[in-house]
């Protein structure tokens, strides 16, 4: 007793429970997120009632562990059958002895569509403009491998050309008609030279704009003639015969077919869209790189705008306020601002940030867009106010972090500067500061860990569901804090709960968190990687 | 504080009984006001550094008891006592550092080259300025060898690259560590040894070139070795600068110093060149102390 044994068991015990839960949670995550794109064998399944289907086995239910004991069920397996516009189900239910015959086709064909969600079945042949190019399960198949990266990259091309050179057709209408509005603000809405001249402008532009538009369909109608002329002929394991246009067709796999290697290839390639693609069938499918975007530069620009606020604000109250009732009661309002529920933030930051803040810089600066479009610019969520919400919320984190490390800098280094003769303000900012720096990056690691897992805030002040135009892209000025994003936290929720289609949602939210998870730890790593610098820099000592 | 003034005395009269004299020492203990022996020599040296009927409060307490002494131009003064004699806030006195604390009060003077100290006119960052100051235990600043250096100048605003190398070298070569890190200067100061952090130090408060050198027991937090280089270090720095220094090592006094006082209790007992002090004290109290039979 006297040597703390007990207290040791109890300290390691803790320990160990604590660090099994974590691990736990984590290995939990990590194999369910990391299993799902990994192809899985497909099976053809013909039931005792000559019925059969093509899908693969995603789990088993033995009815004897089945809790409720007055509904009875048998062994049973739940089989992602696709082809949702024949069945009118994504997944079903089969009874293990409803089962006569299971096989695995060798030409059982996985096809991830734009739209409709999978397709199972088998190849038939490859037609270009309704006739047949190559016939035979074998054949087709090659000549679609051959063909189908140009053909994708012919669609994608269409598609961007259409998103972008439209897009910027439609900025200059809209900057003529914004200068039209301009002008009406500036010199009335009497009838005067300088609207007239502005007025004029915009229907020679919106001219101009109409011809290069047609000019763009036209081109655009020749690139889409091209990859629309091939599709896919398939047959379901029912026998019905379904064509598929091969630019709808994302990616395809024959799972029983291809090896280990090509199942790591197919892993590969499918967990590279995941990362690098837009969202499709309402964010269950496809990728999440707008919302990896949004995440990042929402994270970033929070540690950016809470670390000069928290900063200065610690250095207030620990070196210059003197200490009495008025600092403590600062101190301990500091330290209950953590503890308010999340919501109240983003109930805060919708009133202050978008309608207060936003409205009232829409009406001095963008006054214009705002009568042309009748939309706000600012005046509603967004990156920026997202983040200042979040900042607010992680403000207490790092005012207290702060204040740890300064009071933690010696007080031998403060006196010997002020024997060099330094003042209070030099001693702290050449001094002092340097040798918090290390506590305050810990302070500001809390913070971005916070607010890179917060979402409830969030989906009052910015986040959308989808928000495909990235906060940070390429068109002027490039950093568009106005902009709504997605986030993946968000998404985790979105996808988990509100998704119509649960079955196929649930393995795409654990691949999500696992995703978010690690950014959070790259994110992470990364100031502990400058904090660890800074330290061996300013505060080890070495005797 | 009576209980602390009773094991005091009794202390003293313990010893008393091995014949040696302590009336003064008990004096004091008992809060009399006793006059210093100061020895006339002391004032034929020109002085760097004058304190006048100095008094200390930390709040109510008195920690220094009307101190007066003149301290020598280009000399070595040290001061010796026991523990919490209020030596080191003597010393802390002199820069004001005690202005950093609260509840510091002070009557009495000092003037540092006919400059009162404590006018209200005076400006304490120009004050400390004029004075270097090492500390106890080695404190360079969070930054590179040569920014330690000439922090003094930085602070001031000197830019000029080749001023501040000169002045980099020369006080490192000053402090006798040029040789060890003249090929690290951009190296952190915090990679240095204790002894060579402390040289670091001395070099950073000579390089502004002050009027007197404020040494607070540097080679306590040190080993004999790093020690016997400060020491060294320190009979180099005799004739170029005044030194005023805290040392609770009769040897280190002894050896290093040219003057001594020995103070207790807040209280200037006795002042003279160090050969004196050490050799031939006028008050046998002193004797006691200097030759480690009390203290």
């Amino acid at each position: 007793m006297a040597h703390g044994e007990p207290w040791v068991w109890l300290m390691s015990g803790s320990l160990a429970v604590a660090v099994t839960m974590i691990v736990g949670l984590l290995l939990f995550i990590t194999v369910r997120g990391s299993l799902h794109f990994w192809p899985r064998p497909l099976y053809e399944i013909t039931l005792r009632d000559g019925e059969t289907c093509l899908g693969e086995v995603t789990s088993r239910e033995m009815g004897a562990n089945h809790p409720q004991e007055d509904e009875t069920f048998d062994d049973r397996r739940l089989v992602h059958i696709a082809n949702f516009e024949l069945t009118g189900t994504h997944y079903r239910w089969i009874n293990e002895s409803d089962i006569a015959t299971t096989q695995q086709p060798r030409f059982a064909t996985v096809v991830e569509r734009l739209e409709g969600g999978r397709f199972h079945g088998f190849p038939v042949r490859v037609l270009k403009n309704g006739v047949a190019v190559s016939i035979g399960p074998e054949t087709a198949w090659l000549k679609y491998k051959e063909i189908a990266p140009a053909i994708r990259k012919q669609f994608r091309d269409a598609n961007y050309l259409d998103k972008h050179e439209r897009g910027k057709l439609q900025q200059r209408l809209r900057s003529a008609r914004l200068a039209m509005f301009n002008a009406r603000l500036k010199h009335g809405t009497k009838e005067n030279s300088f609207v007239d001249a502005a007025r004029e402008k915009e229907k020679q532009i919106s001219k101009e704009v109409a011809t290069l538009s047609s000019h763009l369909d036209k081109n655009l109608a020749a690139l889409r003639k091209a990859s629309q002329a091939w599709s896919f002929e398939f047959e379901t394991a029912e026998g019905h015969s379904v064509i598929l246009p091969i630019e709808e067709i994302v990616q395809a796999w024959q799972p029983n077919n291809i090896g280990f290697f090509g199942t790591l290839r197919v892993y590969g390639a499918r967990w590279w869209e995941f990362l690098s693609d837009d969202p499709r069938e309402a964010n269950s499918a496809g990728g999440v790189f707008p919302a990896i975007c949004g995440t990042v530069s929402m994270t970033l620009f929070m540690a950016l705008l809470v670390a000069p606020f928290g900063v200065l604000a610690a250095l207030y109250l620990r070196e210059y306020a003197a200490d009495g009732p008025l600092t403590a009661t600062v101190r301990i309002a500091i330290n209950n601002l953590a503890g308010v529920p999340s919501i109240v933030y983003g109930a805060f930051g919708i009133g202050f940030f978008c309608y207060g803040v936003g409205g009232w810089i829409d009406e001095l600066f963008f006054s214009a867009s705002l009568l042309a479009d009748n939309q706000p610019t600012y005046g509603t969520g967004g990156l920026l106010w997202a983040s200042l919400t979040l900042a607010l919320l992680t403000l207490p984190v790092v005012i207290i972090a702060t204040e740890e490390a300064l009071v933690a800098v010696p007080n031998s280094m403060r006196e010997g500067s002020y024997a060099c003769g330094a003042s209070k303000w030099q001693t702290i900012y050449r001094i002092v500061l340097p040798r918090a720096l290390p506590g305050i990056m810990t302070g500001l690691i809390l913070a971005m860990a916070r607010a890179a897992g917060e979402v409830a805030p969030l989906m009052l002040v910015g986040v959308k569901k989808v928000a495909l135009d990235l906060p940070i892209d390429t068109s002027f000025p490039y950093i568009h804090p106005e902009r709504e994003f997605m986030h993946l936290a968000y998404l985790v929720y979105d996808v988990g709960f509100q998704s119509p289609n649960s079955q196929a949602a649930k393995p795409m939210v654990f691949t999500i968190t696992l995703l978010l998870v690690a950014l959070i730890a790259a994110l992470n790593i990364t100031a502990i990687h400058i904090r660890s610098h800074l330290q061996r820099r300013y505060v080890h000592q070495h005797f | 504080m009576p209980a602390q003034k009773e094991n005091v005395s009794s202390a003293i009269s313990s010893n008393g009984g091995s014949g040696i004299s302590s009336d003064r020492l008990q004096a004091v203990a008992r809060g009399d006001n006793v006059p210093a022996e100061v020895h006339e020599s002391v004032f034929e040296a020109t002085p760097v550094l004058k304190i006048n009927a100095f008094n200390l409060w930390y709040g109510t307490k008195q920690v220094i008891h009307n101190i007066s002494m003149p301290i020598p131009r280009n000399q070595v003064t040290a001061l010796v006592g026991p523990s919490g004699c209020g030596k080191s806030t003597l010393l802390r006195s002199v820069n004001r550092m005690n202005d950093l604390l609260q509840n510091v009060q002070v009557t009495g003077d000092m003037q540092l080259n006919g400059d009162s100290i404590y006018d209200s006119r005076m400006d304490v960052i120009d004050l400390r300025k004029r004075m270097g100051m090492v500390f106890q235990k080695p404190n360079p600043f969070p930054m590179s060898i040569f920014e330690n250096v000439v922090y003094a100048l930085r602070i001031d605003g000197e830019k000029n690259r080749s001023v501040l190398e000169e002045v980099c070298e020369i006080s490192l070569r000053g402090a006798a560590l040029w040789d060890e890190v003249k090929d690290c200067l951009n190296d952190s100061a915090l990679k240095l040894s204790g002894g060579q952090q402390q040289r670091l130090c001395i070099a950073r408060a000579v390089a502004a070139e002050p009027e007197v050198l404020l040494l607070d027991e540097p080679c306590s937090a040190l080993d004999p070795i790093a020690t016997g280089k400060i020491e060294d270090l320190i009979q180099e720095l005799r004739g170029r600068y005044s030194v005023l220094m805290v040392t609770h090592n009769m040897q280190q006094a002894s050896r290093a110093s040219d003057y001594t006082a020995f103070i207790y209790l807040g209280r200037l007992i006795e002042y003279g060149p160090t050969s004196d002090i050490f050799t031939n004290p006028v008050l046998q109290e002193t004797e006691s102390y200097v030759t480690g039979r009390f203290g």
